[in-house]
């Protein structure tokens, strides 16, 4: 029994391999299921796991037997569960939309997850590298699809990637030099003592390290790989791009920036978060296609993450964590909503779905539920996040910040609101489209109820936050 | 002295990602950056008059084994994405019948 | 491709000799330099030389994808497999439960030997897969040869 965390991210890789060979055999079409029933166990380990950190404790397992400084820890910890947490729902989720991909997609799914519940759960930096590569080479796998242009835009991720995990190297050699360790305990407790001595090699890795993840995440100016690979990807991968992808990114942020403190890094992340914020809601205005105004929207809910964490603030931090959270499952049904219109009516510009209400209401209905949400009205998640955020930044006597996401939230009422109106006008008909089964709505529905349970009971929410942040505060 | 040239190699093959206009060259830069880096990585653990780290009797002083073994790992990563690269080339080029990046960019606004 | 027959018949002599090469790198790997991937490398150049010289086409006949792609997935599911016996045993993740013999000889080290040579095979036919996609859709001309 104590042998859950490296389980829960071998399980899923050994499915991964026996789906490859599973797919060369006769009984092909068996992989989706398989590669649903491993996560399933994951999330039952996951589950298992819950009360023992719910009660407070710290879950460390050495790999190997070889203890720190030899060995590899993992930890599982307030913050890691709730991580691990968003991407496993989101993942079950994922899979059960594309149950009717080939085996090799399920292949490259699971590597996905395998990348991310392993950068979530390590403790070592190298580690933290090898399976950030993972999910990285997986995602631009899995980015490529039979859209017109997602060649090129999984090259164009390729490369800013390849740049992103480089600059994290250097940053883990020139550390690795300075400290000789690579346990982020060890180095935190190291870290002070190097700091007088020579402040300006600390400086380095800083800043190499918040180049390498405002790629990763998709902060203002280093996000052009965003718009392209979120709207030509696949929609289930889209959704695991958008919702847990690049919020991994903000994990190492937290995790690195708040095991070693430095002083004044977090004004930079909170200007950021503010141009990420304002750029992300501007060109959104302008988009037509639907799934890169999600793209777009993706970032500016990103640089509302990053105002948060800037802030430095228990509520700034509290209200960062519950917007990821929100946003995972805001955004998710958006692009699962997207995609499920994109496929019926063959049309992906906005322009052209007037009266797409009269067409399927279900799917209509979901989408506008999801709408409200991420723009922040009241009896929905989106704005209880945002409203503790804002909080936040009142608190510690900045209030340009608060000022910043309510006026994105305006526009955000300008280009959302474009879409609703559009699908509740009435319209010429549209033709005869391919039947959606029941299994393609169940993502979508999961996620919209827990938009509405989120917003009118948000304890649920906060309960899983405030013990992430218990252990930095 | 082998850290500066392996920084100088470091920022050719960033030269070579990011200002060339050919795909296959900025493929290039991208493993002349990943050697770059094994390279700076692999002189962190230099120590004087120091041997290969492999244990036999009387030896004493060793280089450093983590750097190298964690270099093993990054360039079977780097590889993998050099492959995976220019298997994305090789769609394109089918695909377009151009490698020249102005090109591509000017395909995607028609 | 259209080689000589003399590069034909000497890479077809060769082959064994690189194979055995890379089978003494990985299995050497706890006592001098080499290990997994380094003999997996030179085992998947083995390949790639037979494909290089010989053509795609004549390659393929002796080495199937299947058969290699059935490889590929075995060697990682043995160095899994080796993990979870250390959890069966009692003991963490892929703890060494081999005994260490004594230094210098092969069956030391620990269970890092079954590692090494699961990763070998796992490197060396990926390698060679990865060469074998890349050389199969490259475009030709009509008779067949490759640019």
């Amino acid at each position: 029994m104590s042998n859950l965390p490296i389980l829960i991210i071998v399980i899923p890789l050994c499915a991964a391999f026996v789906i490859s060979i599973v797919d060369l055999t006769r009984v092909k079409k068996f992989s989706p299921c398989l590669s649903l029933a491993s996560i399933s166990i994951s999330l039952g380990l996951i589950g298992c796991l819950g009360p023992r950190i719910f009660a407070g404790e710290q879950i460390s397992y050495a790999l190997g037997g070889w203890q720190i400084p030899l060995g590899i820890t993992l930890l599982v910890d307030g913050l890691s569960y709730f991580f691990s947490l968003i991407a496993t729902l989101l993942m079950i989720l994922s899979i059960i939309f594309s149950i009717n991909k080939e085996g090799m997609h399920h292949f490259f799914l699971l590597l996905l997850y395998v990348g991310m519940i392993g950068v979530i759960y390590t403790r070592d930096l190298f580690n933290m590298y090898v399976f950030y590569e993972i999910l990285a080479i997986s995602s631009y796998i899995l980015v490529v699809s039979g859209t017109r242009g997602s060649l090129k835009a999984s090259l164009k991720y390729l490369f800013l990637g390849s740049i992103a995990s480089a600059s994290f190297l250097l940053g883990i050699g020139i550390l690795y030099g300075q400290t000789g360790t690579l346990n982020l305990d060890l180095i935190a407790f190291r870290i002070p003592e190097i700091l007088q001595d020579n402040p300006l090699t600390i400086g380095l890795v800083a800043s190499l390290f918040l180049f390498a993840f405002g790629i990763k995440c998709g902060a203002f100016p280093l996000h052009t790989w965003v718009p392209d690979a979120h709207s030509l990807a696949p929609t289930a991968v889209s959704v695991l791009l958008s919702g847990v992808v690049l919020k991994i990114g903000i994990y190492v942020l937290i995790r690195v920036f708040w095991t070693f403190p430095y002083l004044g890094i977090e004004k930079i992340i909170m200007w950021l978060g503010i141009f990420s914020l304002m750029f992300g809601a501007l060109m959104a205005l302008a988009q037509d296609d639907i799934k890169r105004l999600l793209a777009y929207s993706s970032i500016s809910q990103i640089g509302c993450i990053l105002i948060g964490i800037g802030i430095g603030s228990e509520s700034g931090l509290k209200g960062s964590l519950f917007h990821i959270l929100n946003h995972a499952v805001m955004k998710g049904c958006l692009f699962f909503c997207a995609g499920l219109i994109i496929f019926s009516t063959q049309k992906r510009k906005i322009s052209e779905l007037k009266g797409f209400g009269k067409h399927n209401p279900l799917l209509s209905f979901l989408f506008i539920l999801a709408a409200l949400s991420i723009i922040g009205i009241p009896p929905f998640n989106g704005f209880v996040s945002k409203w503790i955020i804002c909080q936040g930044a009142v608190e510690s006597g900045n209030i340009f910040p608060g000022i910043m996401i309510i006026l994105a939230s305006i526009i955000a009422v300008a280009y959302y609101g474009r879409i609703i109106q559009l699908f509740l006008s009435p319209g010429e008909p549209f033709q005869e489209s391919p039947d959606i089964g029941y299994l393609q709505y169940i993502a979508p529905c999961v996620l919209s109820i827990s938009c509405v349970l989120l917003g009118i009971f948000p304890f649920l929410g906060i309960n899983l936050v405030e013990h992430a942040v218990k252990m930095f505060y | 002295m082998a850290i500066n040239i392996s920084i100088i190699i470091f920022l050719i093959g960033l030269y070579g990602l990011v200002f060339k206009k050919n795909l296959i060259k900025k493929v290039m830069g991208l493993s002349i950056l990943n050697s770059g880096i094994v390279l700076f990585f692999v002189s962190i653990g230099y120590k004087k008059d120091a041997t290969a780290p492999i244990m036999q009797e009387g030896i004493t002083k060793v280089a450093d084994p983590l750097p190298q073994a964690l270099m093993l790992t990054t360039i079977v990563i780097g590889i993998c994405v050099t492959a995976f690269a220019l298997s994305l080339i090789v769609k394109i080029y089918e695909r377009y019948k151009t490698l020249n990046v102005q090109q591509l960019i000017k395909e995607e606004d028609e | 491709m259209d080689e000589t027959n003399i590069v034909k018949t000497v890479t077809r002599k060769i082959f064994p000799v690189l194979v055995l090469f890379g089978f003494y790198l990985v299995s050497y790997g706890h006592l001098s330099p080499g290990g997994g991937f380094q003999g997996g490398v030179v085992l998947g150049s083995a390949l790639i030389l037979l494909c290089l010289s010989q053509g795609i086409a004549e390659t393929e006949k002796r080495f199937r994808y299947p058969t290699l792609n059935m490889i590929k997935s075995t060697g990682a599911l043995i160095f899994l497999g080796i993990g979870f016996l250390g959890i069966v045993l009692g003991l963490n993740f892929l703890t060494d439960f081999l005994p260490t013999g004594e230094i210098g000889s092969i069956p030391s080290a620990g269970s890092i030997l079954l590692l090494n040579l699961a990763i070998g095979m796992k490197v060396g036919t990926g390698t060679f897969l990865i060469i074998h996609t890349l050389m199969k859709f490259i475009p030709g001309d009509k008779n067949g040869n490759q640019y």
